[in-house]
C-alpha cells in the first residue's frame, strides 16, 4: 500500500501521535486521526529532504502542537456544551484560538479569576529564581521519569491482559511429579485423552508439542523453525482466529488427516512477502507438503514466540505412549467454575489414572495454574522489586522537592507575613503555594514522560530476551495516567507540608526580624532534617538492595562452569526421519551414524577446526531424563527409582569442552552395539549413587538396557550456572542415536571462521539441512544471566539516582542551616569558639543525620529483604558484609555532601556575620 | 443558509491566521490537508507554517461552522488513499473571508493614514 515505507516516520513516533490523538474528543479523534496521521507522514517525507534530524525535530514540533491542541480542542468541547459561540479570536496568534476561549481581560473576582491570577503570580515568582525551579524541575522530572518508564514495564508485562479472549479464565492444566518432586510436567497423549473424556469443569482444552522443522519454500534456502502441533480446539480454546484464512478443522485434526499448517505472522511477512496469494500454498517442512491453509494475526505467540508454523497434531497416529510426556495443556474454565474446582476435579481424574496405569503414572498429580501467571511469573518478584525500588526513588525525590520548597518557604516568612496582614486569608496563601509547588511538578512531569520515552527505547534495546512480552510496554494511556496522578500527588502533597508551614500566622515575629526568619523557621527546620533522613534511609535500602544483587553476579560469575567455554562453537541440526531412520529399540541407524563421522572428519580436516565433536545437547543445554536403574539397588517404579539426565556424546567431546575425565575412560569409536554398552557418569552422580564404592564396572539401566560404567567426568552445570550440577549419564551417540543433535567445535581463530566451517560441512553434506542456533557458547552462557544483568542494571541506575537526589538533599539542608546560623557563628567565634569547632559542628550534625538515616534504612532493608530474596545467589538478604559496605558507601557520600558546607562555616567572618543583623 | 447569500457574516470576524489562510487555501480548488499545508507555505513564503494537529483543529471547526465542506467524489483509485480527504470552500465560507480581507484591507488602509505604511518609513 505505502510505496516508502522506509520513508515513513519511526513507529515509535506515530505510536505517540497516536496515544496523543486518544486524548483527543472521540468525534475528533474519529473525523481526523488518519488524516493527521497521514498528513504526518506526507509532511515528514518531506523533511526528510532536509536530512532526518530537520525530519526529527519537525515531528516533535508536531507532537507538541498536537498535545496543545488536546487542550483546546477539550475546552471547546466543554464550551460547546455551556453555550454555543461563534468563531472569534482575540487576535492574530496563529491556532491558539477556539471558539469558546474568551480572552481574560477583565480582573473577575470568580475562582477562575482568583486562580489565573495565581499562576500568574507563581510563574513570576518561580522566574525570579531561576536555578531553584530549574533544580526542582529536575527533580520531579527523574522521579517521575524513572517511575513512568518502569510502570509501563509492569504495566506492558504484568498488568495488560495477554492477547486471548477472555484470559482470565485460561489455565494450563500441568502434571507434578511427586517422585522427583518436579512440578509444571507436561501430559501424555493418552492421559490429554482421558482428560477430555472424564473433566466437567472446562469449556473446552487444547493441547500440543513442539518440533522443529526445516522448511524449504521454492528453492529458497532451508530455514530451520519451531512449529507446534496442535489440537484443532486449542485455538478456540484460546479464542483466537486466524488474520487470513483460517484455523484447523476437526477433521483435519484425525489421524490420516491432510497435511495443512498455519503461519505466524512473521514467517509470512518475512519468506512470503505478507502476500495474500499464501493461503492456499504449498510449502515443504522436512520434506513433506503442507498446504498453507491460514496466517495468525501479529503478536499470537501461543505457546511461544519462538513458533512459526501451526500444524494439526493428529493424536491417535501409531501408539501413543503414555510414559511420555511431551503434550502441554491449556483449557479454560467454564463460567461457573474455579481454578480451585478445576484443581479439585483435575487431581482426582489424575488419581484414577493412576491407580488404572501404575507403570506410568505412578506418583504423577495435577497441577494447574492460571495461564497469566506461567506466562509472566518468572519475572514477577524482579518487577515487584524494581517497582519498589523506583517508587523509593520517586519518595527521594518527592522529599527532595519538599526540601527545596521548604528552604524557600522559610525565606520568604516576610513576605507572607506582609500578605497575611494585608487581608489575604491562609487559605489563599496557601492556595498560593500549592499553585506553585504544581507549577513546579506539572512541567517537571511533562520533562520526565518525555525521559520515560527515551528510558523505554532503551529499555527495550537493553535486552529483548529476559523479560516476556517486552514488546508490549509502551508509553500507553494508562501510562500517562499513572505519571498525570504521580505528578499531581507529588506537586499537592509534598507542597502541602510547606504550604501550611509557610502560613502559619507569625505575624510579629517575622515583620519584626526584618526578614531574618530563623527562630521563626524553627518547625520548619525539623521538618527538613526528617525528610533528609528519611532520604538517607530509602537510599540506604536501595543500596543495600543493589549491593546484593551484584554479589550474586558477582558469585555467579565466578562459578567454575566446568568446561572452558572460550572459543567453543556450537550449531544445532536435526535429520528428518524419512531419509535418516533410527530404530531406537535396537539403536540402529546406520545413515544417522554415517553422518556423524562423516561430519566429525570433515569438521576436523578443516583448517579453522582444531577439534570437533558431537553431542545430544551442548554443555549449556539440558538434555532429557529417564529412570535410572542401579544394579543392586532399585530398579523398578515401585522401589522408588528416579529420574536423571541422560547425554549422549561422541568420543573426544569431554576433551573437547575441556572437561576433566576423573577415573577410567572416553568413550571410544570402538564401543558401537556389538560391544558392551557403556556409559560415563558426572560426579555427582558419583556423590548421590557411588558415594562409598568404585563407580568403574558398576552397571546402570535405562532404555531397558544394562550399561556399564567405564568413566568419571566432572561436573559441568548444564541446568544453569546459578544451578548446583545435576547428577548425568553420558553416553555414547553410537550406541544411543539422535536425530537431532549439536555440533561443537574449537579454534584458536575468530569464531565467524568456526560458524562458517559449521554451515560449510553441514551443506556439503546434506544441502537440504539447515543449521540452527549457530552461536559462541560463551554468548549462550551470558545469555543465560541476560535476566539477572538487566535487573542489576535497572536496580543500579535506580540506586545512583536515588543516590544523587539524596546527596542533594543532604547538601541542601546542611548548607541551607550554616546558612542561617551565620549569626550564631559569629557570635560563636567572638566568643572564643575556633573555626574548626564550627566545621566539626556542622560535620558531625550533618554524619548524625546521616547515622540516624542509615539506622532506619537498616530496618527497611531488612523489612523489604523478602523483595529481593528470590533473586540472590549465594548471599543472604541480611548479609552484614554487604550492609556495613552499603553504609560505608553511603556515609562516604552523606561525609562528601557536607564538607563544602562546613567549609563554609569555617569561613563565617564575625564582623559580618553580626553586623548583617 | 448559503441560499440567503446577504447573512451578517460579521459576527465570526475576525478570523484566526490558520482559518483564515486555509479559506484562502481553498479559494480556487478543492484541496487535501497536505496540498492546503503546502499551497499555504508557499504562498506566505515559509511565514506562516501550519503543523498536522492545528490544521485540522480549523478545519473541523470550519466544518462545524460551515465555512468548507468534505467533497463526495474522490479521485481515482489508483492514486487515491482513504485517508486523505478533500475539502471545498462554501458560499457562508467565501463570505467570511470576503469579509475578512475587507476588514484587513480597512486596517491597513487605517495603518497607511497613520503613516504607519507607504510613505517613508518611521525607525
Amino acid at each position: 500500500m505505502d510505496p516508502f515505507p522506509d520513508l515513513r516516520p519511526p513507529e515509535l513516533w506515530l505510536r505517540a501521535f497516536r496515544c496523543l490523538m486518544r486524548l483527543y474528543p472521540p468525534r475528533f479523534r474519529q473525523r481526523f486521526e488518519g488524516q493527521i496521521l497521514r498528513l504526518t507522514e506526507d509532511c515528514y517525507r518531506r523533511r526528510l529532504l532536509l536530512g532526518p534530524s530537520q525530519a526529527r525535530s519537525w515531528l516533535l514540533l508536531s507532537l507538541g502542537d498536537l498535545l496543545l491542541g488536546v487542550f483546546a480542542e477539550r475546552a471547546a468541547q466543554l464550551g460547546r456544551r455551556v453555550r454555543p459561540q461563534p468563531l472569534s479570536a482575540s487576535g492574530p496568534t496563529m491556532g491558539s484560538a477556539s471558539p469558546s476561549q474568551k480572552p481574560i481581560h477583565s480582573k473577575g473576582t470568580g475562582p477562575m479569576a482568583n486562580l489565573m491570577q495565581d499562576v500568574r503570580y507563581a510563574a513570576r515568582s518561580l522566574a525570579k529564581q531561576p536555578a531553584f525551579t530549574l533544580v526542582a524541575v529536575a527533580t520531579v522530572a527523574l522521579g517521575i521519569g524513572a517511575n513512568a518508564a518502569m510502570f509501563s514495564v509492569v504495566n506492558g508485562v504484568l498488568l495488560s491482559r495477554l492477547p486471548y479472549h477472555d484470559p482470565d479464565r485460561l489455565v494450563r492444566v500441568y502434571q507434578n511429579d511427586r517422585i522427583n518432586g518436579t512440578v509444571r510436567e507436561n501430559a501424555s497423549i493418552p492421559d490429554y485423552l482421558d482428560y477430555i473424556e472424564m473433566q466437567t469443569v472446562f469449556e473446552g482444552m487444547g493441547g500440543w508439542s513442539y518440533r522443529s522443522l526445516t522448511l524449504q519454500h521454492r528453492g529458497e534456502e532451508p530455514e530451520r523453525i519451531v512449529a507446534a502441533r496442535t489440537t484443532a480446539s486449542l485455538f478456540p480454546v484460546l479464542g483466537r482466529e486466524a488474520l487470513a484464512g483460517r484455523t484447523f478443522t476437526s477433521e483435519e485434526d484425525r489421524p490420516g488427516g491432510p497435511a495443512v499448517c498455519l503461519l505466524s505472522y512473521g514467517l509470512w511477512q518475512r519468506r512470503f512477502g505478507g502476500e495474500d496469494s499464501t493461503i492456499g500454498k504449498v510449502v515443504q517442512l522436512d520434506g513433506i507438503d503442507f498446504e498453507v491453509v491460514g496466517v495468525m494475526p501479529p503478536g499470537f505467540q501461543f505457546p511461544s514466540p519462538i513458533v512459526d508454523v501451526w500444524t494439526p497434531i493428529q493424536m491417535g497416529q501409531g501408539s501413543p505412549n503414555r510414559g511420555q510426556h511431551g503434550l502441554g495443556v491449556v483449557a479454560r474454565l467454564k463460567p461457573e467454575s474455579t481454578l480451585e474446582i478445576a484443581d479439585q476435579e483435575m487431581s482426582s481424574i489424575m488419581a484414577n489414572l493412576e491407580e488404572r496405569y501404575p507403570r506410568d503414572n505412578v506418583g504423577r498429580g495435577a497441577h494447574l495454574e492460571s495461564l497469566n501467571d506461567v506466562v509472566t511469573g518468572s519475572i514477577q518478584p524482579a518487577l515487584r522489586l524494581l517497582m519498589a525500588a523506583v517508587g523509593l526513588v520517586l519518595l527521594i525525590a518527592c522529599a527532595n522537592l519538599a526540601n527545596l520548597q521548604l528552604g524557600r518557604a522559610t525565606t520568604r516568612g516576610r513576605e507572607m507575613a506582609v500578605r497575611a496582614a494585608l487581608g489575604a486569608a491562609r487559605m489563599r496563601i496557601v492556595r498560593q503555594l500549592l499553585t506553585e509547588s504544581l507549577l513546579l511538578s506539572v512541567p517537571g512531569g511533562i520533562l520526565g514522560l518525555l525521559l520515560a520515552f527515551l528510558a523505554i527505547r532503551l529499555l527495550v534495546a537493553l535486552d529483548p530476551a529476559a523479560v516476556p512480552r517486552l514488546e508490549q510496554v509502551s508509553l500507553d494511556l494508562t501510562v500517562l495516567a499513572f505519571a498525570a496522578a504521580a505528578t499531581l500527588a507529588t506537586g499537592l502533597i509534598f507542597g502541602t507540608i510547606p504550604a501550611l508551614q509557610a502560613s502559619r500566622p507569625r505575624l510579629q515575629t517575622a515583620l519584626n526580624q526584618g526578614g531574618r526568619a530563623d527562630s521563626a523557621a524553627g518547625g520548619s527546620t525539623r521538618i527538613r532534617w526528617t525528610l533528609a533522613v528519611g532520604q538517607v534511609a530509602l537510599a540506604f535500602m536501595l543500596t543495600a538492595g543493589t549491593g546484593l544483587l551484584l554479589r550474586s553476579m558477582w558469585e555467579i560469575t565466578r562459578i567454575d562452569p566446568g568446561f572452558r567455554p572460550e572459543g567453543l562453537a556450537s550449531a544445532s541440526l536435526n535429520l528428518p526421519p524419512n531419509r535418516y531412520p533410527v530404530n531406537f529399540r535396537e539403536a540402529r541407524g546406520p545413515k544417522v551414524k554415517a553422518f556423524y563421522k562423516d561430519a566429525l572428519s570433515r569438521l576436523e580436516a578443516d583448517p579453522r577446526v582444531d577439534s570437533a565433536a558431537l553431542a545430544l545437547a551442548g554443555p549449556t543445554v539440558s538434555s532429557f531424563t529417564s529412570r535410572i536403574g542401579i544394579e543392586g539397588g532399585p530398579t523398578t517404579p515401585e522401589e522408588g527409582i528416579e529420574e536423571e539426565y541422560i547425554r549422549a556424546v561422541t568420543p573426544g567431546y569431554f576433551s573437547l569442552i575441556g572437561t576433566p575425565l576423573i577415573k577410567g575412560r572416553d568413550f571410544s569409536f570402538r564401543d558401537t552395539i556389538e560391544t558392551p554398552l557403556v556409559v560415563v557418569v558426572n560426579r555427582a552422580f558419583v556423590r548421590k549413587y557411588f558415594e562409598d564404592e568404585d563407580p568403574l564396572g558398576q552397571r546402570i539401566n535405562f532404555w531397558g538396557r544394562w550399561r556399564d560404567v567405564v568413566g568419571v567426568a566432572g561436573d559441568v552445570s548444564f541446568m544453569g550456572l546459578d544451578r548446583p550440577a545435576r547428577p548425568a549419564v553420558y553416553t555414547s551417540l553410537e550406541q544411543v542415536p539422535f536425530q537431532g543433535f549439536t555440533l561443537l567445535v574449537r579454534g584458536r581463530g575468530e569464531t565467524e571462521g568456526l560458524f562458517a566451517a559449521l554451515r560449510s560441512t553441514t551443506r556439503e553434506l546434506d544441502p537440504t539441512l539447515a543449521l540452527f542456533n549457530v552461536g559462541s557458547v560463551e554468548e549462550q552462557i551470558s545469555r543465560s544471566t541476560s535476566q539477572r544483568r538487566f535487573i542489576l542494571i535497572l536496580l543500579s541506575l535506580f540506586a545512583g539516582l536515588a543516590l544523587v537526589l539524596a546527596t542533594v538533599g543532604i547538601y541542601g539542608v546542611v548548607s541551607y542551616s550554616v546558612s542561617r546560623r551565620r549569626h550564631e557563628f559569629g557570635v560563636r567565634l567572638s566568643l572564643g569558639a575556633g573555626r574548626s569547632d564550627l566545621q566539626r559542628m556542622v560535620m558531625s550534625q550533618g554524619l548524625r543525620m546521616a547515622g540516624l538515616g542509615m539506622l532506619l534504612g537498616l530496618v527497611g532493608a531488612l523489612a523489604g529483604s523478602s523483595l529481593v530474596t528470590g533473586l540472590l545467589f549465594e548471599v543472604q538478604a541480611a548479609d552484614p558484609l554487604n550492609l556495613a559496605a552499603a553504609g560505608l558507601f553511603l556515609g562516604g557520600i552523606a561525609l562528601a555532601a557536607c564538607l563544602a558546607p562546613a567549609r563554609r562555616a569555617g569561613r563565617v567572618d564575625p564582623l559580618v556575620a553580626l553586623r548583617s543583623d | 443558509m448559503q441560499e440567503e447569500g446577504q447573512e451578517d457574516v460579521s459576527a465570526f470576524l475576525p478570523l484566526t491566521t490558520v482559518v483564515f489562510e486555509v479559506l484562502l487555501a481553498l479559494s480556487d480548488k478543492e484541496r487535501h490537508g497536505y496540498a492546503i499545508l503546502q499551497e499555504v507555505e508557499s504562498r506566505t513564503a515559509g511565514a506562516v507554517r501550519l503543523r498536522p494537529g492545528s490544521l485540522y483543529r480549523a478545519v473541523n471547526r470550519m466544518l462545524d461552522l460551515g465555512f468548507i465542506e468534505e467533497c463526495e467524489e474522490r479521485p481515482a483509485p489508483a492514486v487515491d488513499d482513504e485517508r486523505r480527504r478533500y475539502y471545498r470552500m462554501t458560499l457562508l465560507g467565501r463570505q467570511v473571508a470576503r469579509a475578512e480581507a475587507e476588514r484587513l484591507e480597512g486596517a491597513v488602509a487605517s495603518a497607511r493614514s497613520k503613516k504607519l505604511l507607504g510613505g517613508q518609513e518611521i525607525a
